[in-house]
């Protein structure tokens, strides 16, 4: 599986999956593409052309648009005039599907019956994955200035991780002790590599240059030794 | 007279210019309602109201496109990109037909508009939110590039942009967005276009800066009280304001010019071209340029090395005073 880095110009990553898919297409690969967009990459213009261009080459390609209902600050209902944002696949002459993102297994159904379309040839499926973003879209964003706690208390209830844990339990596949064990072995995990990460140092100076090209070019190399030079003569006048 | 941040400077030049004409609308990504990802723009929805202050989907080529079309009906309208590196999609609508609509139309057209976007690193941020994007917008003919780098030239120079017939690129150095405060007049003022801004009079050397990066300059010169230096902020890209250089260097006969931007094809390499052409028999060494590497902005992490400070200017300017021919 090939997992690209998070695409951060927003709307462009579906080009790049429909050419992921083009590519397997051709080579005869026998794979599919899965990419992933929020309610507001949708309003993009290279949204339309992504998805246009998978349509009209009946692509392997599955796009999830993730449906948090804000982008940034701006309510889904500001930021298109549709219904639902799965209705935008018929634009493209694709089957759309609107899901209980909350709800792993409708998910699981609807990602499986678009990977079946796409294996045998007949072409993308928009899926569009209804949730909600309960924190901040960053440190810097502070959403009590444009939503009311009580819609945020209101989602929390529909948590798709208890949600799912209660029916596991409820299945006997699952328990509250198993739960809170893999919770806190997660926890563990999550603090432990934000604790390496914060305690590792600046990077090397080499490493912020190494992956410009394949080599370095005279004029990097140039620019790199200088600093070096720079940094060498800051000791010497310290020392 | 109030102490005023970079941040609020800008926020009161849009409010004023608001107040004072109807025909400037102000708009972007989370621009209305929460007043920006910076809040440059608060409070200015809530004073004239949804239709003039409003919220974009995320379309930056809708952004600038129908700004456009606003401008050709008789609005000015101010948008924001959400960061430079984000105005890459309007890219296309900025370069083939905001800077060429007066010429296209043969005069009958001009586009008093304004685009602004918070530029520079400095800030820890993730990839494409550091970026220093000059040179894509200074090489296009027909734009104007501006960039403040006080709290008093932040609100005049927004203000001329605002008044500008001409469209405005207005790039605004977010890492000093509220490092420090400075007196500003209540009132309107504009502070002129393609002007650059004579921070300090000196006679052994110009450095020529512009944004976050001016403030460094003056720091590097404490450390090195025994050099006269001449500090000129450009506060204007373009049209560069090529006369106080030549001049300066004229006196001095040694340059610096430090920018974040990367080095090659960047802005230094254009003003160090302006000084050969017009006062190569004054200098005295070589124009020398301190600039960001060739590469793109590192991660946090990184980051550091990337940045310019003080410490690395000082360094230059000694070595540039040290050189005997």
């Amino acid at each position: 599986i090939k997992v690209l880095p998070i695409n951060v110009p927003i709307g462009s990553q579906i080009n790049h999956a429909a050419g992921i898919a083009y590519a397997s297409k051709l080579q005869e690969k026998n794979e599919v593409a899965i990419v992933f967009i929020g309610d507001g990459g949708t309003s993009h213009g290279e949204f339309h052309e992504g998805m246009n261009f998978a349509a009209i080459f009946d692509l392997p390609l599955i796009t999830v648009i993730q449906n948090n209902q804000y982008a940034i600050s701006t309510p889904r209902h500001k930021a298109t005039k549709t219904k639902t944002l799965a209705q935008k696949a018929i634009a493209y002459g694709i089957p759309g599907i609107q899901v209980d993102g909350n709800d792993p297994l409708a998910m699981y159904l609807a990602v499986k019956t678009a990977r079946e379309r796409a294996e045998k040839g007949e072409g993308p499926t928009l899926i569009e994955a209804v949730t909600y973003r309960i924190g901040p879209h960053t440190t810097s964003d502070n959403p009590k200035l444009y939503r009311e706690d009580k819609e945020v208390e209101e989602w929390l209830l529909k948590d798709p991780i208890k949600r799912f844990k209660n029916y596991l339990i409820g299945k006997k596949y699952w328990s509250e002790k198993k739960d809170e064990e893999l919770h806190e072995e997660h926890k563990q995990n999550v603090l432990n590599t934000f604790k390496h990460v914060e305690e590792t140092g600046e990077v090397e100076l080499e490493e912020i240059f190494e992956f410009t090209y394949d080599k370095l070019t005279p004029n990097l190399k140039e620019q790199m030794e200088y600093y070096q030079q720079y940094l060498n003569k800051g000791d010497e006048n310290n020392g | 007279m109030a102490n005023k941040t970079i941040l609020q400077s800008i926020n009161e030049a849009l409010d004023q210019a608001m107040e004072k004409d109807q025909s400037v609308v102000v708009y972007g990504e989370d621009v209305g309602f929460e007043g920006g990802v910076f809040r440059t723009t608060a409070g200015l929805q809530k004073k004239y109201g949804e239709k003039r202050v409003f919220d974009t989907p995320i379309a930056e080529a809708a952004i600038v496109g129908s700004a456009i079309g606003m401008a050709i009906n008789g609005l000015k309208p101010v948008v924001e990109m959400q960061f430079s590196g984000f105005s890459l999609p309007a890219y296309n609508q900025i370069v083939t037909h905001v800077a060429r609509f007066r010429n296209r139309s043969r005069g009958k057209y001009h586009l008093p508009l304004v685009i602004r976007m918070p530029y520079g690193g400095g800030v820890k941020a993730l990839e494409h939110h550091s970026e220093s994007l000059e040179t894509l917008y200074a090489h296009i003919p027909g734009l104007k590039l501006v960039i403040p780098s006080t709290p008093y030239d932040a609100k005049g120079l927004m203000i001329a942009a605002i008044n500008d017939p001409n469209p405005v690129i207005f790039m605004e150095p977010k890492k000093i967005y509220r490092a420090f405060k400075q007196e500003v007049p209540d009132e309107m003022y504009e502070v002129p276009i393609g002007k650059a801004r004579m921070v300090k009079k000196g006679k052994d050397i110009t450095i020529i800066a512009w944004g976050a990066l001016v403030r460094e300059v003056e720091k590097a010169m404490e450390l090195l009280p025994n050099v006269d230096a001449e500090i000129i902020d450009l506060r204007t890209i373009s049209p560069v304001d090529f006369e106080t250089i030549v001049n300066s260097v004229k006196k001095t006969g040694r340059v610096l010019i430090v920018h974040e931007a990367v080095k090659s094809f960047g802005p230094a390499a254009e003003i160090i071209s302006i000084i050969n052409e017009k006062a190569f028999v004054y200098l005295e060494v070589a124009p020398r340029r301190l600039t960001g590497f060739d590469i793109t902005v590192p991660l946090p992490k990184g980051e550091p090395h990337f940045i310019i400070d003080p410490e690395q200017i000082a360094y230059e300017v000694k070595s540039i005073m040290a050189f005997k021919a």
